[in-house]
């Protein structure tokens, strides 16, 4: 894969399935910008390895990408700055693992700000910056959108909502030339998963269920959203694809 | 010493009204000496939220992007002194930090060995756990000493000091920092 020339925001950039779709973008010679909440070292350090993978040019950004004016100023930064994206992966998530009865209008909107209507937010603000005729927005999903994973009420609604997001986008965004989508990651073994309660029960269950018998990794995920973010999956529009070995079939 | 709020004051008034409709309570159960941790259940990703809001509500800015993990992993004394450092105004920690320093440089001069010495800085290494509990208005978390020296605390710990008062405090002093009207 060729990206050489084009560049793309990574919201979330700095850590877990983020991290990997940089340095894959990276690899594949693009521009990234790494959009990241508070984690300096953790964006200094990816930036390095970018670099160091051979990404054109790359640099991190500090942003909230569920507050309006955050990413605004990011925005404001890029125009300035003569950028032009060829695509944006939403990556940034938040959310507290618990059940769904023990949620708390503070957890579901902090789910949903930073899940899912970050990605309109970005959409809307960037629309402008989005190279003519076919920039790529691509954003990171997960089974719990639409399966029953423990301890993971709001942000499974979240991620619904994200999804439903995207095929509006992609339909809304299509004369454009632009494509939007969804990828939908199963059990990654990686941060996130790890920060689960009963996280060695819920892993354990994950790998007996997938017919691979394994977990997924954060590079097989971002493998499938760099395809996305490239001209060869060109006629793919508004879908959710689903990374997960298979386990979602049984 | 430092101001106090009573459940009648405005900013207090509309901070109580977030905390509740947030955290679905009524209002008796949010007074300012509530502890936001202890208290109420607030955890980091629930100060994150509350921030938000909070953001919204007064159009302030938390300069939350100074609290990094870095800063985190050092002493309380020496990340303090690092968060001062950096550009971008004042976070809660700072805030809190000057209002504990406000409470011990109101003793006696005989009660301190550094009363020749009001450096904020000294007057920080001076304070204890149950000074700065006293400064924001709550009280010592449990499994805490109140007569341990507050240097002697990991400066996440401070997240357990925050009263619903203290936060209302912090507001209006971002919002005075907006409105160009005291320090950043």
């Amino acid at each position: 894969m060729d990206l050489r020339g084009k560049t793309f925001l990574v919201t979330g950039g700095s850590r877990g399935i983020g991290r990997a779709v940089t340095l894959r973008l990276a690899r594949a010679g693009a521009d990234v910008v790494v959009a990241y909440r508070q984690n300096t070292a953790a964006a200094r350090a990816v930036c390095d390895a970018a670099a160091a993978a051979g990404a054109g040019r790359v640099e991190a950004l500090v942003a909230d990408v569920g507050k309006h004016a955050d990413v605004a100023a990011l925005c404001t930064r890029l125009r300035d700055g003569g950028r032009r994206l060829d695509g944006i992966v939403h990556s940034a998530a938040m959310g507290r693992f618990q059940p769904l009865l023990d949620v708390r209008p503070i957890d579901w909107d902090l789910a949903f700000r930073v899940n899912a209507h970050a990605l309109l937010l970005l959409v809307r603000e960037a629309l402008g910056l989005l190279r003519e005729g076919g920039a790529a927005v691509v954003a990171l999903s997960s089974l719990g959108s639409e399966r029953y994973v423990p301890f993971y009420g709001a942000i499974g609604a979240s991620k619904a909502a994200l999804e439903s997001i995207v095929r509006s986008l992609a339909v809304e965004l299509a004369p454009r030339g632009h494509r939007v989508n969804a990828v939908s990651a199963g059990f990654v073994d990686g941060e996130t998963l790890r920060s689960f309660p009963q996280f060695e029960v819920l892993r354990d269950a994950a790998i007996q269920r997938t017919p691979a018998n394994r977990l997924g990794t954060e590079d097989e995920v971002a493998a499938v959203v760099t395809f996305l973010c490239d001209e060869a999956s060109r006629w793919i529009n508004g879908q959710t694809l689903v990374v997960d070995g298979g386990l979602s079939l049984l | 010493m430092t101001a106090t709020y009573d459940a009648g004051d405005a900013t207090f008034g509309r901070v109580r009204e977030i905390l509740c409709n947030l955290l679905m309570l009524v209002e008796a159960e949010v007074q300012p000496g509530t502890l936001l941790v202890q208290d109420l259940n607030l955890d980091s990703l629930g100060f994150v939220e509350l921030e938000f809001s909070l953001e919204e509500t007064f159009g302030i800015k938390f300069p939350d992007v100074k609290l990094s993990p870095e800063v985190f992993a050092l002493p309380l004394a020496e990340s303090l002194a690092a968060i001062e450092a950096m550009p971008g105004g004042t976070t809660l920690f700072e805030f809190m930090k000057g209002e504990v320093i406000a409470v011990v440089a109101t003793r006696p001069p005989g009660e301190l060995a550094l009363a020749s010495d009001a450096a904020p800085d000294a007057l920080l290494r001076a304070a204890t756990v149950a000074d700065l509990a006293t400064a924001v208005g709550g009280r010592v978390p449990p499994g805490l000493d109140g007569s341990a020296l507050l240097t002697s605390l990991h400066v996440a710990e401070l997240f357990r000091f925050v009263s619903a008062g203290v936060m209302a405090r912090y507001v209006d002093r971002l919002v005075a920092a907006r409105a160009g009207g005291g320090p950043s």
